[in-house]
């Protein structure tokens, strides 16, 4: 009988308590709790075709603050959203957690590619204005 | 034999302890597989939500947004102080459950003399529905010869004289704004006299005009996300998209803190309504809404990408 108890009560119960919960989270949450932050390059197609603009993404963070997928909402070019994509791929996050339970989390983050005098910068709210290398 | 038959009976009991045994972990192997997909199906609906669908119909072109006209086949909106252009579905569960408010709402209207247009994915397919919801005999017109669309059902669209949409109310209608479109049937000067009310602290505009009128300068905000068609006529030149996820990041450096931002909340609950509101005024921007308290439950109206 116990056996069949732990096999199809227990178990199943683990696997969902197991489960990582998602919860979504604001810009500012996330950016707050971000450990390693790589910004994206401006694209030199990019820069010279004169893209610029906004660029949104989608990132879901694991329970181990890890980023475990982007999606890209909006992006100036193609060019633009893989330096992006590439660029948060890399970022670490402070595990989070809601009522002590860790949870993965489900956010955005914004950059801002644009080209003043003549030169490009990405911006991020967090970091301020940066000259790519 | 005795030994013998005991070792065949151990040996049989021994098989079938392992076939029980195998048979269990492929059950209890399948009951995961489910469980993980019932998890990932409820994982993605918390992300994904849907909207209970008002049909099969696809439909093209502008959504239905207040300033912006509206014309529909054999319909003359000229020379009527107001008039009520009913978006319906006989396959909406809100459409139905708001029956007795659309008859109510008629024959209010005939008493006032504000003709009532009803308009439905097929008119072929929807006479019970129409003499059942006791919308029979009115002027009734298929979605795609409209203009502009409306983006859920029901839908109420108050017109004026000019063929301007003047007020809207989206979805099944709480009993105080039942009340407030009856009370307008009833005294249809208000649809020019209301253009703006007190919504908390913020102003609510009800036409784009008096918006226009009484802000020098404003950018118009649609704060829904980036799957929804934008509001209006044109709309690409005269709406800032800036969904509601992103507006605290994205406003201070994309919006002009000289303008007055308007939240388009026509067509976003008044919970959202208000979350865009605090997050642009904790910023520091001059807030003011447009048609805020027209939208609730709805079903969603599909559209064909423009």
């Amino acid at each position: 009988m116990w056996p069949r108890i732990i096999e199809f009560v227990f178990l199943p119960a683990l696997v969902i308590a197991a489960t990582p919960a998602q919860v979504l989270v604001g810009i500012g949450v996330l950016r707050h709790e971000a450990e390693r932050v790589v910004m994206p390059e401006y694209p030199s197609v990019s820069f010279v075709d004169g893209h610029k603009g906004p660029a949104v993404a989608e990132v879901r963070v694991s329970i181990d603050g890890k980023v475990a997928h982007i999606r890209m909402l909006e992006a100036p070019d193609q060019a633009i959203a893989e330096s992006v994509s590439s660029a948060v791929q890399k970022w670490r996050f402070h595990p989070f957690s809601v009522a002590g339970r860790a949870v993965e989390v489900i956010s955005r983050v914004v950059f801002y590619f644009r080209i003043v005098d003549g030169k490009p910068f990405v911006i991020d709210e967090g970091n301020g204005a940066r000259k790519p290398d | 034999m005795e030994p013998n038959g005991g070792k065949a009976i151990m040996s049989v009991n021994k098989n079938v302890k392992m076939v029980i045994r195998r048979v269990s972990i492929e059950i209890l192997s399948l009951s995961l597989a489910a469980m993980g997909a019932v998890l990932l199906i409820r994982g993605w609906n918390y992300l994904h939500p849907e909207q209970p669908s008002s049909g099969t119909e696809i439909v093209s072109g502008p959504s239905i947004a207040i300033g912006s006209e509206l014309a529909v086949p054999g319909v003359e909106f000229k020379g009527h102080l107001m008039s009520l252009v009913l978006v319906t579905s006989p396959q909406c569960t809100y459409c139905i459950a708001s029956e007795p408010f659309h008859a109510r709402l008629r024959a209010e209207a005939q008493r006032n003399k504000i003709p009532v247009y009803v308009t439905v994915p097929n008119t072929r397919q929807a006479g019970d529905y129409l003499k059942k919801a006791g919308l029979a005999g009115l002027v009734t017109s298929e979605w795609r010869d409209m203009s502009a669309q409306a983006e859920g059902t029901p839908t109420i669209v108050a017109v004026d004289s000019s063929a301007t949409v003047r007020r809207l109310w989206l979805g099944r209608l709480p009993s105080n704004e039942e009340t407030s479109l009856l009370a307008l049937v009833n005294a249809p000067n208000g649809l020019y006299s209301t253009d703006r009310e007190i919504h908390g602290r913020i102003v609510n505009y009800y036409s784009r005009t008096a918006i226009e009128q009484s802000l020098a300068s404003l950018d118009l905000i649609d704060v829904r996300e980036r799957d929804r068609p934008a509001i209006g006529v044109g709309a690409k030149t005269d709406v800032t998209k800036m969904p509601l996820l992103e507006l605290a990041t994205r406003a201070p450096l994309e919006l002009n803190h000289a303008h007055a931002q308007v939240i388009d909340c026509s067509v976003i609950p008044l919970t959202e309504c208000s979350r865009a509101i605090e997050g642009l005024q904790r910023i520091g921007f001059r807030v003011a809404t447009l048609g805020a308290g027209a939208f609730y439950s709805n079903c969603q109206v599909h559209k064909s990408p423009t």
